[in-house]
């Protein structure tokens, strides 16, 4: 719906570039607003990040670190909503928590690595869990990077980066 | 249990209980044919025996008859001179013989001319009857030659019947002065010595020439030859009669009677035996039918088929016994085994059961620790990163109090999973006080609902507290009973959606009783898992309880809590309806 909305607005703007939002919206018949909406997504060039984890409060600090940094920054609950919002907003690199209700972490990252369409993000597996068997399982199953939590968050930071940077080369 | 087995062993027992009885039929068989032989001799011997007993007795009988005479002649020679004999004076010694014996038939005188000149009973006696000039003299001149006493005959008599002729020379002092001559009535001194003697079977007696002297069936083949008479069909009579000719002992069978058409036949056992008579010799057979030993053998036979088919019987009976024996002890053996195998099994599932309760006790308890270790690790993983984040100059100032909030409610939660965590501990190794004192119940639900009103308010669950008992008061641990009353909404307000409604009701067992309902209309608790959801290590799923927060500990405290304080908890519920928890506390 979202993607076909935005294909609609840029197909407009391509026939006729003086086109305003309010023109826009007056052609589709829908609010201003949320043409202004649309527009904004279209025009954020910053990195996106999907932030996955249930505990709220770890989400909320990780979230509020890394738009301080200048990512935009997205959050799914449990591993059901993290594949929609994958799909729907392609991010950049994913940040993703092992224990998750509905769909843990290692489905989650299983079905993104082995999708054609979204096999290429970058995953850094998120886990309150240390063990060395749960980051083995982790690397095998396609995830690129491993932080156990509690985590440095400059360290999380430079990884972040880093495989960012990987990816773009 | 094994039924073929069973059935293998009946086998095996009746084919030794035949192979037993065949072997005693067979032993039986054998023996009787022993048996039979052994009869037969005996009875050989015994006919043989017997043949020979009554020709010496009649040998000795007959010889007293010449003896008789020869004493008779001795004693009238001895006394006697040449010139005074007198042959009369035998006639009277005559009369006494033939008186007392009465086997003779006649005793004469026969002078030396040859001429019959006395003799007793007169009308036996052809006084003046002279023997050569009938030609008759060869007997007489040969005693007269040899001076010995001497036998002719068996001859027919003028008068009829058969004779036997003694000629006794008489000598004076080497004088011949004649003979005497007993005629003995053969046959019938035969026959009254054999009835004299009462003797089993037929006899007769021939001479040397096969000439029937005595028969005591036939008595009209008296004076017939024997060997003439013979029928073809008494087969092996011929031999018997030729080797009585040879004056041997022995016995022998014949073919007595044959019928050609029914192809039967009657067989007869012959015991003969030479009776030696003066010159003559003759042979006494002794005849029996030869049936006799058959049927004497057949009685043995029916005794031993007696023997056999009681013994058969015996042997079957004791079979059958054995065979009921070892059904009856088989069956116990079964039910025995049985019996065993049933307690083995179920001992074997008691273990595994054990060991299946070990091992989920096992698992567990690693989830709990897994579980508390991310507990207790997410709260620190939040503290952290947001004093690093307030740490940093560039955290805007809206954000630095969004983050101290985030602290302080993440020490709150830490804060509360410790303490879960040692009440747990205290109600494992039994270390939790009670701090008992007086309790208003209202204030008690009161304050409990004061508790969890915030959490209800956030997810608009409305409580309503119907208080059904006079009892105001109860004697009680006010702390740990809010702690039952808070942990039991808080469990309840989870797992009711939204606008949903709590009931609580407190009402009398008895006088020192009270029971407490706490009713939600929430998602209950699934069949299968509402026995252990008050197990310590327990929690419903692990998704759950990251879904609806907590630690999992809460209705396990309250169990602890409300045993402790000796009353008792349980809980009834129906998947998507609701649940009803319900627990009773002493009131003193």
């Amino acid at each position: 719906m979202d993607k076909e909305l935005e294909t609609k607005i840029l197909n407009i703007m391509a026939q006729n570039p003086d086109s305003t939002s309010i023109s826009i919206s007056q052609e589709l018949e829908i609010p201003d607003s949320q043409v202004n909406q649309v527009l904004n997504k279209l025009s954020d060039t910053r990195e996106k990040i999907l932030i996955v984890d249930d505990e709220m409060d770890t989400l909320l600090t990780t979230k509020r670190a890394l738009e301080i940094d200048g990512y935009n920054v997205i959050e799914a609950n449990d591993g059901k909503k993290a594949l929609e919002i994958i799909r729907k907003e392609n991010p950049d690199i994913i940040l993703l928590d092992l224990m998750l209700p509905e769909m843990d972490g290692f489905d989650v990252c299983k079905k993104v690595k082995t999708d054609p369409l979204y096999g290429h993000i970058p995953i850094i597996m998120l886990t309150a869990k240390g063990e060395i068997k749960d980051k083995v399982d982790g690397i095998e199953i396609g995830a690129d990077d491993y932080v156990t939590k509690p985590f440095n968050l400059s360290e999380l930071k430079a990884r972040i980066k880093m495989i960012l940077r990987r990816a773009n080369v | 249990m094994d039924s073929k087995k069973t059935s293998w062993n009946y086998l095996i027992i009746a084919v030794l209980a035949m192979l037993l009885i065949a072997s005693i039929i067979s032993y039986g068989i054998d023996t009787n044919r022993e048996v039979k032989e052994v009869v037969e001799d005996q009875y050989r011997e015994r006919q043989l025996l017997l043949s020979k007993h009554i020709s010496l007795g009649l040998e000795k009988y007959l010889n007293e008859k010449i003896f008789l005479l020869e004493i008779v002649v001795n004693h009238k020679v001895k006394d006697s001179h040449p010139s005074s004999f007198d042959y009369n004076s035998f006639l009277s010694d005559f009369e006494t013989i033939y008186e007392y014996s009465e086997d003779y038939y006649a005793l004469q005188f026969v002078d030396v001319d040859g001429t019959i000149v006395i003799g007793y009973p007169e009308k036996n006696t052809p006084i003046g009857y002279n023997l050569y000039d009938f030609n008759q003299s060869w007997a007489f001149e040969h005693v007269k030659e040899s001076k010995d006493t001497y036998i002719t005959g068996p001859r027919e008599l003028q008068e009829g019947g058969i004779g036997t002729f003694v000629w006794v020379p008489v000598y004076v002092d080497d004088q011949f002065k004649g003979t005497i001559v007993g005629i003995i009535k053969i046959y019938d001194t035969t026959e009254k010595f054999l009835n004299d003697h009462d003797i089993a079977g037929d006899i007769y007696l021939i001479d040397s020439n096969g000439n029937i002297i005595y028969d005591s069936i036939y008595r009209d083949r008296v004076g017939l030859n024997y060997i003439e008479i013979v029928d073809d069909d008494n087969f092996g009579l011929r031999d018997i009669l030729e080797d009585q000719l040879k004056g041997l002992d022995g016995t022998g069978i014949y073919i007595s009677y044959f019928d050609s058409e029914t192809n039967t036949y009657e067989s007869k056992i012959v015991s003969y035996s030479t009776v030696n008579w003066g010159n003559h010799k003759w042979s006494l057979a002794v005849k029996n039918s030869y049936t006799d030993v058959d049927s004497l053998v057949g009685s043995v036979y029916e005794k031993q088929a007696d023997f056999v088919v009681f013994t058969g019987s015996i042997i079957l009976l004791i079979g059958l016994i054995v065979v009921l024996i070892l059904s009856r002890w088989n069956h116990e053996l079964e039910a025995e085994i049985t019996k065993k195998t049933t307690a083995l099994q179920k001992s074997n599932q008691e273990l595994k059961d054990a060991n299946e309760r070990l091992k989920n006790l096992d698992k567990a308890k690693t989830d709990f620790i897994s579980i508390v270790s991310h507990e207790l690790r997410t709260p620190l993983a939040a503290i952290r990163t947001s004093s690093e984040l307030l740490k940093d100059n560039a955290c805007p100032s809206h954000i630095q109090n969004e983050m101290l909030e985030l602290i302080i409610r993440n020490v709150d939660r830490q804060t509360r999973m410790v303490t879960d965590l040692l009440d747990v501990s205290r109600l494992d190794s039994d270390g939790m006080r009670f701090n008992k004192g007086k309790i208003s119940i209202n204030e008690l639900i009161d304050l409990s609902v004061s508790e969890v009103s915030l959490l209800a308010k956030d997810k608009d669950i409305s409580i309503d507290i119907n208080i059904e008992t006079n009892k105001k008061e109860i004697v009680s641990d006010k702390d740990r009973l809010t702690q039952v009353f808070v942990n039991l909404l808080t469990n309840a307000i989870k797992f009711t959606p939204i606008k949903g409604h709590i009931d609580i009701q407190v009402m009398s067992v008895n006088d020192t009783c009270i029971k407490v309902n706490i009713i939600d209309n929430g998602i209950g608790i699934p069949k299968d898992k509402i026995d252990t959801i008050f197990e310590k290590f327990y929690q419903v799923d692990h998704t759950s309880t990251r879904k609806v927060g907590g630690t999992g500990l809460g209705l396990s405290i309250a169990r602890g809590i409300i045993e402790g304080l000796g009353g008792e908890i349980w809980v009834e519920s129906e998947e998507k309806k609701g649940s009803k928890f319900t627990f009773t506390i002493p009131t003193s």
